[in-house]
């Protein structure tokens, strides 16, 4: 009877034990949010959020998850707060806002050039917000973004995601979860990067008004595309650059970011080849010569050839892989080189943790720099130090041993 | 209530459990405002401040099975009294301190939206009924959680690998040696879990010396470990954080396991109720001692209610919560408990030896 009555006890308690059911919301009255946008709004209040949630488009497919179409659905509201916005949101419609699965943060460009720091406090306050959460920037509007309609996946949030993923990937971008941007934001006095999302309609995708084409016509008409190759770039807690393709693709070089990455080179005479950096590590260390600090970016990189266009009678292929390694080489240096300087002395954001590698490896010097850091940044020096070995040249072409 | 020994380890893998709760929760003191370097050399360096602090009580109990309050009746019945209930109301406010923080911690990172008293009262219960288990049955399930929790951390080390950035370890320019003592002795002082050590040891199989050193070694490395990894991932904005371990959790970015906070929640939960019920057992362990009565199994539910009807209280507000949590980590009970009351002891234990030696010659 004890043993009975510790058992009826002990479930009762575990079911009080649960207590991240009391309050509850049910599923069916829940909006899970996917994507958060913010804007600065039009009027009198500061803030307009857009919400990306899931809203399934099952009725009349197989199953209750339609993956033929986009199963997102867009609330938007506004406030002089983001906290205010959000209530305003549950205020207006009957379902219960849930941030516990959302999956990025979307800035409209007019906010990040006005000022960031006051949206983190939400952020960091919510114990629901995931720190990982990718944030970027997007090129009109956050609201913009959020709405478009994308091919492949049930979410748009999702494809938006992992757009990222494969851009990073490549080596186009480094993604920014929420957590990093702050953080180097608090330790580099309001200076950060984020990617930089483009909205983009494919060529020949305009919508047809004559009224004769075909079903798969307007599917194509009316899918949207995003570019993500470029990066924004913070200083005092707003946009101040947005970086081209170029100075961005240096970046993922300079944080030890590159899992995988394109070079494609041609020669003099107008060989083309293509080689696959498949193995990367960067290491990024000041040298100090006098008074002239040098942040020398070390590149230890594997490549295979991906595609390469030679005469067939060329009659020295071996110099020709060795003129690719330089072309990379040269690629690699210019693409970093150009990120450093636009970033660095142009812009003088310490993004790439400089005074804390000073810090390390130069203490006496930085001491001595400590007080004026942000006006030395321009000062700085920068140079690479690259060693790219192409090691796996396909099944085709037979180099002979240098 | 079972009062079987345990062996050395066993109660050493349970009070790193206890210990641990305090380490991921307080790693750094939101106080403490240096640089974040100076975590790791103050978790290194609390080891040894520990160790100088135990001195007096080695020198006291190195040859002998018995306990801080056995040696003080030795010397009086006033003194065994003083020091007793010295010892009883260190550990009740510790059970206290456990609860309050427990429930600060659900509350702002976990579940915000619920009443304080529905996660003090499930935990309080919980920790009822371990007490009444004894020392046994709590040894058994904390030796086995420790065991779990390094698996834990392991895991925390291996899925924030790629977040790992060692240039925030980097040389400390403001005051070094005052910013890393003043971490150490936080650290020391924190370590409110050598009190259990000195009050339960007669419980336990083996010599002091040897429980001792497995407990220092075992939290030391879970310091180390916790001090180490918030450090490299956050830098100083760990400092930003109210709880940096926790933030770890979140942004760990794993495709399978989208929330592992969630997963952390539940090493929180388990390692908050292994030293509630420590302490409850050890309070009541004392208060059997001390009462000229016997209140038997009601000694415990006494202990409790004391327990749950202050920490509700002070949980009623942040302020009366950073009183508390300002008074424990401020150093005074450990001093006091734990240099103090055992040096005390140790002179006039010496002076009574000589006393005896020259009586006999």
């Amino acid at each position: 009877m004890k043993k009975i009555l510790t058992v009826i006890l002990s479930a009762i308690l575990l079911i009080g034990s649960l207590t991240a059911c009391f309050p509850s919301y049910r599923l069916t009255g829940t909006a899970v949010i996917q994507a958060f946008g913010i804007d600065l709004a039009e009027g009198e209040e500061k803030y307009e959020i857009t919400l990306q949630i899931y809203e399934q488009q099952g009725p009349g497919a197989a199953t209750t998850i339609d993956p033929s179409v986009n199963n997102a659905a867009i609330i938007t509201a506004k406030g002089d707060t983001i906290a205010g916005a959000i209530d305003n949101i549950v205020s207006s419609q009957s379902e219960y806002p849930f941030t516990g699965q959302n999956r990025m943060l979307v800035l409209g460009k007019g906010l990040a050039e006005d000022d960031v720091k006051h949206i983190f406090s939400f952020f960091e306050h919510s114990r629901l917000t995931r720190q990982n959460i990718d944030v970027l920037v997007a090129d009109t509007t956050a609201k913009e973004i959020l709405q478009i309609n994308m091919l492949h996946g049930i979410l748009s949030a999702q494809t938006l995601e992992d757009t990222l993923a494969n851009a990073q990937e490549r080596g186009f971008i480094v993604r920014c979860p929420y957590y990093m941007l702050t953080k180097t934001m608090y330790l580099n006095e309001g200076a950060g990067f984020t990617p930089y999302m483009i909205k983009h309609q494919p060529e020949g995708a305009e919508p047809d008004d004559s009224g004769d084409s075909t079903q798969k016509d307007k599917e194509v008409a009316d899918v949207d595309q995003v570019l993500c190759k470029q990066f924004a770039l913070f200083k005092d807690y707003a946009l101040v650059d947005i970086l081209d393709e170029e100075t961005s693709k240096g970046i993922p070089f300079l944080y030890d970011g590159i899992d995988k990455r394109l070079l494609e080179v041609q020669n003099e005479d107008g060989h083309e080849a293509v080689l696959n950096i498949y193995k990367c590590k960067t290491k990024l260390r000041p040298e100090l010569d006098g008074d002239t600090v040098t942040f020398v970016l070390r590149v230890e990189a594997r490549a295979s050839v991906e595609e390469s266009y030679m005469e067939s009678d060329y009659s020295k292929p071996e110099q020709l892989w060795m003129e690719y390694d330089d072309l990379c080489t040269q690629l690699v240096d210019k693409e970093t080189s150009k990120a450093f300087e636009t970033i660095v002395n142009k812009n003088g954001c310490d993004v790439f943790r400089l005074a804390e590698l000073l810090q390390k490896y130069e203490k006496d010097y930085y001491l001595q720099i400590k007080d004026n850091f942000q006006e030395e940044l321009k000062n700085f020096k920068f140079r690479t130090e690259i060693d790219l070995t192409v090691e796996r040249l396909g099944m085709e072409t037979e180099v002979e041993e240098t | 209530m079972e009062t079987h020994k345990i062996t050395g380890w066993q109660f050493a893998l349970t009070l790193a459990v206890a210990r641990m709760f305090s380490v991921v929760t307080y790693t750094p003191m939101n106080t403490q405002r240096v640089e974040s370097t100076a975590l790791v050399w103050g978790a290194f360096i609390s080891t040894f401040m520990i160790l100088i602090i135990m001195l007096p009580v080695f020198l006291l109990l190195r040859n002998q099975n018995t306990d801080i309050i056995s040696v003080a009746f030795d010397q009086s019945r006033v003194l065994g009294y003083i020091v007793g209930y010295g010892y009883f109301l260190g550990i009740l406010l510790e059970a206290a301190n456990t609860l309050i923080h427990f429930e600060f911690f659900m509350q702002n990172a976990i579940v915000p939206d619920i009443k304080s008293s529905i996660i003090l009262i499930t935990l309080f219960l919980a920790g009822i009924y371990g007490a009444y288990m004894g020392l046994e049955g709590i040894a058994r399930t904390g030796a086995i959680f420790c065991i779990i929790f390094a698996a834990a951390l392991f895991m925390v080390f291996l899925f924030s690998f790629s977040r790992i950035e060692l240039v925030h370890l980097k040389p400390i320019i403001s005051e070094p040696v005052k910013s890393v003592l003043s971490v150490a002795w936080g650290d020391t002082t924190r370590d409110i879990e050598i009190l259990l050590l000195i009050v339960l040891f007669p419980h336990v199989k083996g010599k002091f010396f040897g429980a001792t050193a497995k407990y220092l070694l075992l939290t030391a490395i879970g310091l180390l470990f916790v001090s180490f990894i918030t450090t490299a991932i956050l830098g100083d904005y760990l400092f930003q954080q109210v709880f940096p371990f926790f933030t770890i959790a979140t942004v760990v970015n794993l495709e399978s396991v989208r929330r592992l906070d969630a997963v952390y929640m539940m090493l929180w939960t388990i390692a908050a109720l292994i030293r509630v019920t420590l302490y409850l057992f050890t309070a009541n362990v004392l208060l059997q001692r001390l009462l000229p009565f016997k209140l038997k199994k009601l000694s415990v539910l006494f202990i409790a209610v004391i327990v749950l009807v202050s920490s509700l209280f002070v949980s009623r507000s942040i302020y009366y919560t950073s009183i508390i949590y300002q008074f424990v980590s401020n150093g005074l009970v450990l001093v006091l408990l734990a240099i103090f009351i055992p040096l005390v002891l140790l002179i006039l234990s010496k002076l009574k030896q000589a006393k005896r030696g020259e009586s006999n010659r």
